[in-house]
């Protein structure tokens, strides 16, 4: 433990996050630039939401880190042993139990509660990127509430799709000011995005931080007669049985057979525990 | 008495316009007024400063000196120079067109035809899928251009497609002034004529 400073970064680098961390509180959805440092992972491994964590952490937190949902993959194993090594907090993988939650594409079925901290790791800030490559450009069209660009993206969803094919970063207009990217989330987490804990994005590459503080409004972008949609896969986790939760498809054989099972593992063990075993569910 | 009347009747007022490139003068003060309902067509070689001078009325290039008065539909005259940035993108994008001289600077490319005619709409705060649609057929249809196509993107068009699909563009919102840089370079004699 000595041979870090806790949580691996000096303090003058967690000074210089907190305040792009503060400043993005106060204007909430906008992109604050950050110097971001090198981290000892790759770009895309989540490099500004490791920065972010460390900025917030105290050693009385408890940490998890959720990867596509689930506690047990390798990012999310070696992120959250990242931090344990470093900064020597505890570690969970019940959300309930968390005070800092890291997440990649993934916000927790269990509803979050005030005092914990949400943090994402975003690979691309700028929701505007694939239709204006111009960063000075987009810069502009927010500073100008000049939003009409958004808005022709999902047209022509409509129109070659039949209903807005954006299923995941589905763009959200925040607090009726910034049109943000709330990261690859599926859009059936957009809802969850009003939440009484703080939410935090940080991109590495990017070196953009910004934020949506506690109950501010969130509003997903659409058409009054093409409304947002929370979409899941049609059917029920085949281990807890639970019909409103997102699901991940899982391919079982090469003849097509394939199961739903729930993408948040914390919020599948607890049900087993519980005992909502179904159709191939033993308790966990 | 008259002077009264147009002072006050006239769409846009141009006063001594300039814009140097340097030591090279693009143009020099250039002044003119324009009413409702008027065409005015500025005649020059090549060079001679007709782009730059339209460049500067339409707000994409910072004049050197002048004032662009146009009046608004409450009537009033303002200086657009002196307007902020978010009044002129207004303005550009509900009361003023600019057709480009080559249709893939007015256009985007790898948008579909009905969401490069809607843009516009969409601006200015339209958010009902099927009147945006509606509309950008029915103008689609006014510039000749058939109603299956509205799904295809531009790069699909011949160049003279291209420039009136611009031109269906600029004109959705019903503009009151509309800056035309040759916009009929591209396009079949019958059309121009048009």
């Amino acid at each position: 433990m000595t041979d870090y400073n806790f949580a691996y970064l000096d303090e003058q680098t967690k000074r210089m996050i907190r305040r792009a961390i503060l400043k993005g509180l106060a204007v909430p959805g906008y992109q604050v630039p950050f110097a971001s440092r090198e981290m000892p992972m790759p770009y895309g491994w989540g490099t500004g939401g490791v920065q972010v964590s460390a900025a917030v952490m105290t050693p009385d937190d408890t940490f998890k880190v959720i990867d596509q949902g689930s506690d047990d993959t390798t990012n999310a194993v070696s992120i959250r042993r990242f931090f344990e090594r470093t900064a020597g907090v505890a570690v969970t993988e019940a959300t309930k139990e968390a005070t800092v939650i890291q997440t990649r594409h993934r916000i927790p079925e269990t509803p979050l509660e005030e005092g914990q901290i949400l943090v994402y790791q975003v690979p691309i800030p700028e929701p505007l990127r694939f239709l204006e490559p111009s960063e000075v450009e987009t810069r502009k069209m927010h500073s100008l509430e000049d939003y009409g660009l958004m808005h022709v993206k999902l047209y022509e969803d409509i129109s070659q799709h039949g209903a807005i094919a954006t299923a995941y970063a589905y763009p959200v207009m925040v607090e009726g000011r910034y049109v943000m990217d709330p990261s690859p989330i599926p859009k059936f987490d957009n809802p969850k995005l009003e939440s009484p804990a703080i939410q935090l994005f940080g991109a590495g590459r990017e070196q953009r931080i910004y934020a949506v503080p506690p109950f501010t409004k969130v509003e997903s972008l659409d058409f009054d007669d093409f409304p947002f949609e929370a979409s899941k896969a049609e059917g029920v986790c085949a281990l807890c049985g639970a019909d409103n939760s997102y699901l991940d498809e899982v391919i079982m054989d090469d003849a097509g057979n394939r199961m739903f099972v729930c993408s948040d593992t914390d919020f599948c063990g607890e049900r087993r525990q519980q005992t909502h075993a179904a159709t191939q569910g033993a308790p966990a | 008495m008259k002077d009264v009347f147009q002072e006050t009747d006239v769409l846009l007022s141009v006063r001594g316009l300039s814009k140097f490139y340097g030591r090279r003068i693009g143009c020099a003060d250039v002044r003119f007024d324009l009413y409702p309902g008027e065409v005015m067509g500025i005649v020059g070689e090549s060079g001679s400063g007709k782009s730059t001078l339209l460049n500067c009325m339409a707000g994409h290039l910072a004049p050197d000196g002048g004032e662009v008065l146009f009046s608004g539909r409450d009537g009033i005259m303002r200086d657009t120079l002196l307007m902020s940035e978010p009044e002129r993108r207004m303005l550009g994008r509900t009361d003023w067109a600019f057709v480009h001289q080559h249709a893939r600077d007015g256009l985007r490319m790898n948008v579909s035809a009905g969401g490069n005619v809607g843009e516009r709409l969409m601006a200015v705060g339209a958010r009902h899928y099927g009147s945006i649609r509606a509309d950008a057929i029915d103008w689609l249809e006014r510039v000749e251009i058939a109603q299956d196509r509205v799904d295809d993107r531009p790069s699909a068009f011949s160049g003279g497609m291209q420039q009136r699909l611009q031109i269906a563009r600029n004109l959705i919102t019903g503009p009151r002034l509309v800056f035309m840089d040759e916009p009929t370079g591209g396009l079949d004699v019958s059309v121009q004529a048009r």
